[in-house]
């Protein structure tokens, strides 16, 4: 009895010493994810990386919710009962403080994630000595010096003093100063010129999708066009200008398109000649919310400020907002619209809806490009340059943007002054929701139009205002709480 | 059931001690005098087989069956009554007298046992914070989530339920308050039989006892997961049967009703007028009213039906017939004892298209194999099937009462039979989704979730005092999720009957979930116990080893166009469809230890410590050690207090513990650098190209998070039936693993770090009283009567820069609650104009009379600066409560039960807004309590805004303020339960051992201040955008019945 019970013990004793001594079970790797150790090896990992650049342009506030940068002028109204305006109703009447939700941290955080995925790219590159890669290396740290300008280009035009973070950071490293305004723009020309120097010459189309030389001289010009003005609305450094001029007058190889609304249906986008960079989309699976915000809840609403602007007869009015919520799109019926209380609903950029009784969802999933430069501006924006320097050929460009519009040609030998009234107006009519207006607004130094403007009868309740002070938005307030004290928020908040 | 068990232990002692007495050839007649007499019980009646002894003799008897006794003794002898489960009693013989001696029951039984980790220990020589309840206790609340039933049933254990949907109540659980910030949560860890499981699909019929483990003394045995305190459930094995079957059957049957339905006015006529006035006040276009035309036609019509006012709330909530069976047979056989138990629940929700089923089956063996090896088996699955409209229970809700009542939820009739769905009547209405349509399409999402725990255990003990306990444990889960949309169903205009787009159904198409988990569990432990021949030391040791590894799979499919509404993915078409899946694993692995000594039962020492080492750590820190130490002083085992013959204090005890606990339930991979994959893009508008990207900062220098308690704790019996137990703590957690504090250039997720540090310090008290009465009419009546009393100071003493998170409008700052509410002071309603113009500026806002009125405390200098602008918000209180309590009455007499509960919180505030507390958020009809206080031209000092439509009028009165902060205490009956029990005398006839039939009542009161339509019974982590309505709590009216043979 006794020799069998201890026999009986031993025997578990030694089958639980098997059982238990796997230890290996505490080293359990990631099983979905492959772990950054493995990565960076290869062209094939820059080409994931790249596109996971360009994803990340894809953030609302980068690309399809910019249709709201109009609510902040005098184009446009962000219902505020809408989530998707991030707020601009309040930044429209000059309600804003360091705190808001909305569109003020919105941008600054998603530029920055941006921006943070490009500059871990661009020290791998530069760090990664395989030679599969140096057919195309120039190529690609072009690419990403002019998606990271884009990102700091609408820093600038926000924010003002930003800090210029170029290079990874860490926990240590996070907290970086704010550049001077000057230093901003310097660093932002000196990254598009970089771009320009790296990328091939191609368009659009030839480049497959991916960011051009031509592409990356427009943002320049953008760029030294907003920085040219000075307080007086009127240009302060003619270099600028001409610069921004010659960048514009060597872009070859775009045109019009037909109809004005094909840059902006998802259908129409890929074959139109007229864009130079836009962030795509492809559904179902790498969809937006576009005409779920735009077209179901009617987030952003054109106002009779707007409306009111266009000539008789100017084609472009109908192919941008829907009157009394009615609308028809080409070979449909009438469809209704009826989700705002202005009557006038932005049909550009949606989908169409072909007959009534249709209508956009949450769960629609949209695929329209947003559309960052397109040559109908360029060109009103090449026009405005020789306006300025006084080279000819400015009435010209502004006809051809009208004649597609249906309208006629300018009338003959305009004063200076008198085109540049006739290019403002047109730059206001060709480029609603496109974030022009407000870029358009600032750099002629007219948003104090904002104080006092009925923006629309039908909108009683809002008061716009505007204030010098307020020029540029607040650095979220959580920036400033989390920088241990080296980030100083911009004046007047 | 439980009496019949100690009547029968007590028939088995009887029998044992008389032939004892016997054997023993006692010799009766050998003294010189004979002392005789009776012996009692409490109610006066005489009682058999009680023994009385002659004290430092053999000599002795046992009473008969009128409790008569006779026995020979000298005069100065002391007499030594025993029967088990009263107490002792010495009794000196003073001549010839007949004695009359009244047994006390023993209400503190020195045998009774609590389970502990890894084992049992008598109550009385406890050192640490344990509660504990019999499960007879908690299943008399006739609900299906079993969490639910703890509720007020111990001290510092708050469990809040969020809402009454069946199956998917949101029950939170917290044992002496939220204890970190960090991911890892502040849930208990939940062992079921000793292995993690879940309450939710536990059968609450199983259980035989719960135990909650508060301090870090009682709760360290367990190491890395029990810093938020443990709770052990222990179920029911046969072994209380001893050779017989006992068969039970036990079945409930209950109406649930809302306790609280938002009351909102669904008459047409009025909702129209206030409509108007509402968009007159929003400053709405013109054409956006309803005419006096449309207002007559609703007024008195002479065609209901075309003209109806239609209440959708009433129309969605029906009360719902909801049943309860088990069936459980018990019983020992030879050597082996065996319970099986089957139980289901149906219950459909008072929401149409919401219901939930369950069924149970449990299976413990247990077998005496020889004299020194036991082992045994547990068996349980559960198999439940949920269903709730696709976007949620609280999406249907707000969805219900997003409507005007001038349409039905379909037209009439045209003719073809087709049932055409309603958008609404007039194209100006606001409204969210059709929800009658939503659940007669079936728009549903079922979760089928089947888990499934399997253990064996196998108990060796070789020698005397020596015993090694093993077990292996594998538990299944699996969950099934089917989310369907159906084809797009096209709504119309309830007037004219055009068509107006399609149900918002969130998309179409089947999304189908399948994951899959299993854990297994293996722990082994040594136990030996010894004390010195003359019982002065004790000693006890035990030493374990655990082992856990989890897996889960995932997979899912999509796909969205069905030409047929059959719920497979095969029958969809393949255009359009995604799959998903992913896995992920752990593993942890422990060493464990526990040492007692006791000196004379007075002085008590415990040591418990465990080791773990976890995958979720990196292998350079991954190992960690949780100690702690108890004191006790049983300070009634005195010789000096026995001296002072306190009758009245039956027990006194003092008890101190301090330990360290962890915490463990961090990412699983938060030390991997790793890629994320799915950044895709296409470039070319045909083609997806695969892009990464690195999302993530990781920080491989992780270690545990801590948390240290110490807990001081007394416990006192006194005259014989009142118990009070007192406990005050102190738990600090400290290395919180929280993500870093970032800003935004990162660009990256913040890493975890261990940064941070929590304080909770709190008093629980628990008083209970036992008593009966003894003559009068009510002789033999039995109560008892329990007041639980738990409060806790939150304070956040380390988190670096102060955060405010205005989205939610909430503050975390050192000094402070965790997330503290912080806002602005709203102390009013503006009058008039002169009280605009008079008072500070409200921001830059169009303040009109009727909005509300911001309170100017601060500027940027710290003074008041005649602006209303962030600089004012401040601090407000009310984010934890001041106090939670529990009241517990009982009654039985003659068969009678009576038992009620009720469960209270003081001083705690929440955040409501939205529906509701919104008129005519979209197109929510307003109530008449907004309609008697908001602000008028012709009532000014007014309790509510001016009427706007939908928004309130924009941001200027949704401010984060004192406003939307609403007073949530309350105290709630939870449960009224009145039996009777046959008497036995008729039942026997029909062999039923006990058949009782009850009345239960659920929730049947609140007593509260918190806004009609909202449940202030919520989970303390409201922010500035929570909502007041949720799917509301049940009140349950509900007979069963207990039937047993």
């Amino acid at each position: 009895m006794k020799m069998n019970k201890l026999s009986y013990i031993s025997l578990l004793v030694a089958s639980m010493m098997t059982v238990s001594s796997c230890s290996d079970i505490l080293d359990t790797p990631p099983t979905t994810s492959p772990s950054e150790s493995i990565f960076w090896q290869s062209k094939s990992d820059f080409d994931s990386a790249l596109t996971g650049c360009y994803q990340g342009m894809q953030a609302k506030t980068l690309s399809y919710g910019m249709v709201v940068y109009d609510c902040l002028t005098d184009n446009g109204y962000g219902s505020s009962g809408s989530s998707y305006v991030y707020k601009t109703d309040l930044i429209q009447a000059d309600n804003i403080d360091p705190s808001m939700q909305g569109f003020v941290p919105d941008l600054y955080k998603e530029a920055y994630e941006a921006i943070a995925r490009m500059n871990i790219f661009l020290y791998q590159l530069n760090n990664y000595q395989g030679g599969d890669m140096s057919n195309v290396r120039n190529q690609y740290e072009g690419e990403i010096m002019f998606l990271r300008s884009y990102c700091y280009y609408l820093l600038y035009l926000c924010y003002g003093e930003v800090p210029y973070p170029t290079m990874p950071l860490d926990l240590t490293t996070q907290n970086m100063p704010k550049e001077t305004l000057d230093n901003v723009y310097k660093n932002l020309i000196a990254d598009l010129q970089t771009a320009i120097d790296k990328l091939d010459d191609k368009t659009y189309k030839g480049s497959g999708g991916h960011v051009t030389k031509g592409a990356a001289k427009a943002l320049k010009a953008r760029v030294l066009m907003l920085h040219a003005f000075g307080e007086d609305g009127k240009v302060a450094n003619r270099d600028e200008v001409q610069e921004a001029y010659n960048l514009l007058d060597e872009i070859k190889g775009y045109s019009l398109a037909d109809r004005y609304a094909d840059n902006f249906t998802y259908d129409t986008q890929e074959s139109s000649p007229e864009i130079l960079f836009s962030i795509k989309f492809l559904a179902p699976n790498n969809y937006n919310n576009f005409d779920h915000i735009y077209g179901n809840y009617s987030g952003v609403r054109p106002v009779a400020n707007l409306t009111n602007e266009y000539e008789e007869g100017d084609n472009r009015l109908g192919q941008i907002v829907a009157f009394d919520d009615k609308y028809q799109w080409p070979g449909g019926e009438v469809v209704s619209l009826n989700r705002s209380d202005l009557k006038k609903a932005m049909v550009k950029w949606l989908t169409p809806l072909m007959k009534d009784g249709d209508m956009w969802q949450a769960s629609t999933r949209s695929e329209q490009d947003w559309v960052f430069l397109r040559w109908g501006e360029l060109l009103l924006l090449k026009a405005e340059a020789a306006n300025e320097l006084g080279i000819s050929g400015a009435a010209d460009m502004v006809n051809q943007v009208r004649k597609r519009a249906g309208l006629a040609d300018l009338a003959a030998n305009l004063t200076q002054d008198q085109m540049r009234e006739a290019i403002r107006h047109e730059r206001r009519v060709e480029t609603p929701f496109e974030l022009i207006r407000f870029y358009d607004m600032k750099r002629w130094k007219m948003m104090d139009k904002l104080n006092g403007l009925e923006l629309d009868p039908l909108l009683a309740g809002h008061i716009t205002a505007w204030s010098k002070a307020h020029e540029y938005f607040p650095l979220p307030q959580d920036q400033i709480d989390f920088s241990n004290g080296v980030l100083i928020q911009n004046p007047n908040y | 059931m439980k009496k019949e068990i100690k009547k029968a232990t007590l028939s088995f002692w009887r029998l044992f001690l008389l032939m004892v007495a016997f054997n023993s050839g006692l010799s009766l007649f050998a003294q010189t005098q004979t002392v005789s007499g009776v012996v009692l019980d409490e109610f006066g009646d005489p009682v058999i087989g009680v023994s009385v002894l002659v004290k430092g003799t053999t000599t002795g008897i046992i009473t008969d069956v009128d409790g008569n006794f006779t026995v020979s003794a000298n005069n100065g002898d002391v007499l030594l009554i025993k029967y088990l489960g009263y107490k002792d009693q010495e009794i000196k013989v003073t001549g010839n007298t007949r004695l009359k001696i009244t047994l006390q029951e023993d209400s503190q039984s020195l045998d009774e046992v609590v389970v502990v980790g890894y084992g049992t220990q008598k109550k009385v020589n406890l050192t640490g914070a344990v509660s504990a309840v019999t499960g007879e206790e908690i299943a008399k609340r006739p609900v299906a989530n079993t969490s639910t039933m703890l509720q007020g049933q111990m001290p510092g254990l708050r469990i809040t339920s969020d809402k009454g949907q069946p199956g998917n109540e949101n029950v939170q659980i917290r044992v002496r308050g939220q204890g970190t910030y960090s991911g890892t949560g502040s849930d208990p860890l939940i062992l079921i039989n000793g292995v993690e499981g879940d309450l939710a699909s536990l059968d609450p019929n199983i259980i035989e006892s719960v135990s909650v483990l508060k301090d870090a003394a009682s709760a360290s045995i367990y190491g890395s997961r029990a810093a938020n305190g443990v709770i052990l459930i222990t179920t029911r094995n046969g072994s209380e049967t001893k050779d017989r079957i006992s068969i039970r059957y036990n079945g409930n049957f209950a109406v649930h009703n809302p306790t609280n339905l938002l009351d909102v006015i669904w008459d047409s006529p009025t909702y129209m007028k206030y409509f108007n006035m509402a968009k007159d006040n929003s400053n709405a276009p013109a054409t956006d009213r309803y005419s006096q035309e449309m207002i007559a036609n609703y007024t008195n019509p002479s065609d209901p039906i075309k003209y109806p006012s239609f209440n959708w709330l009433d129309y969605m909530f029906d009360p719902a017939f909801v049943q309860q069976h088990n069936l459980s047979v018990a019983g020992t056989t030879g050597k082996t004892s065996y319970n099986a138990s089957l139980s289901m629940i149906n219950q459909p929700g008072t929401m149409k298209g919401q219901e939930f089923k369950r069924y149970n089956a449990t299976l413990d063996l247990t077998s005496q194999v020889n004299d020194w090896i036991r082992f045994g088996m547990y068996f349980t699955g559960s198999r439940s099937n949920r269903q709730e409209t696709r976007q949620g229970d609280t999406d249907a809700y707000l969805s219900t009462i997003s409507q005007a009542p001038t349409y039905m939820p379909w037209l009439p009739d045209d003719g073809t039979g087709v049932k055409r769905y309603t958008m609404k009547a007039f194209t100006f209405e606001s409204n969210n989704k059709n929800m009658v349509a939503i659940v007669e399409t079936e728009n549903f999402k079922n979760y089928v979730n089947t888990d499934v725990n399997a253990q064996a255990w196998l108990e060796i003990s070789p020698v005397k005092g020596l015993s090694w306990y093993t077990k292996g444990a594998m538990r299944y889960k699996q969950q099934h999720t089917k989310d369907w949309g159906t084809l797009p169903t096209p709504v119309y205009y309830y007037h004219d009957g055009v068509q107006n787009g399609t149900l918002n159904t969130n998309g179409t198409g089947l999304t189908s979930t399948m994951e899959n988990s299993s854990y297994y569990n293996l722990y082994t432990y040594l136990k030996y116990d010894w004390a010195t021949p003359n019982k002065e030391h004790d000693f006890s040791v035990m030493a374990g080893y655990n082992l856990e590894y989890y897996k889960m799979d995932n997979l899912s499919g999509y796909r969205q166009n069905f030409d047929f509404p059959l719920h497979e993915l095969n029958t969809g078409i393949s255009s359009v469809q995604t799959n998903t899946g992913k896995s992920e694993e752990w593993g942890i692995m422990s060493a464990f230890f526990r040492a007692n000594y006791a000196f004379k039962q007075r002085y008590l020492l415990e040591v418990n410590a465990r080791y773990d080492g976890s995958s979720r750590i990196s292998s350079e820190s991954r190992w960690g050690i949780f100690p702690s130490f108890s004191l006790g002083w049983r300070m009634t085992e005195e010789e000096w207090m026995k001296d002072l013959n306190w009758e009245w204090l039956n027990s006194l005890k003092f008890r101190g513990s301090w330990g360290i606990l962890g915490n463990q339930n961090i990412d699983l991979y938060s030390y991997y650098a790793l890629v994320t994959t799915g950044k895709d893009y296409s470039f070319d508008n045909s083609n997806l190209d695969a892009g990464v990207a690195q999302t993530t900062l990781t920080n491989r220098d992780l270690k545990w998070e801590s948390t240290s308690i110490g807990d001081f704790g007394v416990d006192i019996t006194a005259f014989n039936g009142f118990n009070v137990t007192f406990d005050w703590y102190r738990k600090r957690t400290y290395d919180i693993l929280r993500k870093a504090q970032s800003n935004s250039l990162l660009g990256l997720t913040a890493p975890y770090v261990n940064g941070g540090e929590m304080v909770n310090k709190g008093i629980e008290v628990s008083l209970a009283y036992n008593g009966y009465i003894k003559d009068g009419v009510f002789k033999g009546l039995s109560y008892n009567a329990g007041v639980f009393f738990d409060r806790t100071r939150n304070e956040l003493t380390k988190y670096g820069a102060d955060y405010v998170d205005s989205t939610n409008g909430l503050i975390y700052k050192e000094g402070l609650p965790y997330g503290s509410f912080y806002g602005y002071e709203a102390i009013g309603i503006f009058r008039d104009e002169a009280d605009v113009t008079n008072s500070p500026k409200q921001f830059n806002d169009n303040t009109l009379p009727g909005d509300i009125k911001y309170a100017d405390i601060s500027g940027p200098n710290g003074v008041p600066d005649g602006i209303v602008d962030e600089n004012d918000r401040k601090v407000l209180d009310g984010r934890f409560p001041d106090f939670e309590y529990s009241v517990n009455l009982g009654a039985n007499w003659k068969g009678f039960d009576l038992s009620l509960m009720g469960q209270g919180v003081q001083g705690a505030k929440h955040y409501a807004s939205g529906w509701g507390l919104r008129p005519f958020y979209q197109g929510t009809p307003i109530s008449q309590d907004y309609i008697d206080n908001m602000w008028t031209e012709d009532h000014r000092d007014a309790k509510y805004p001016r009427l706007y439509f939908a928004d309130l009028g924009g941001a200027k009165n949704q401010r984060e303020s004192t406003y939307w902060l609403y007073n949530a205490s309350y105290f709630r009956l939870k449960n009224l339960t009145f039996g009777y029990t046959l008497p036995k005398a008729l039942t026997s006839k029909a062999k039923i051992e006990r058949l009782r039939f009850y009345f239960s009542g659920d929730n049947l009161l609140t007593i509260t201040k918190f806004p009609q339509g909202g449940d202030p019974e919520r989970n303390y982590n409201s922010t500035k955008g929570t909502r007041l309505v949720y799917y509301p709590q049940n009140r349950i009216i509900s007979f069963g019945v207990n039937l047993e043979f």
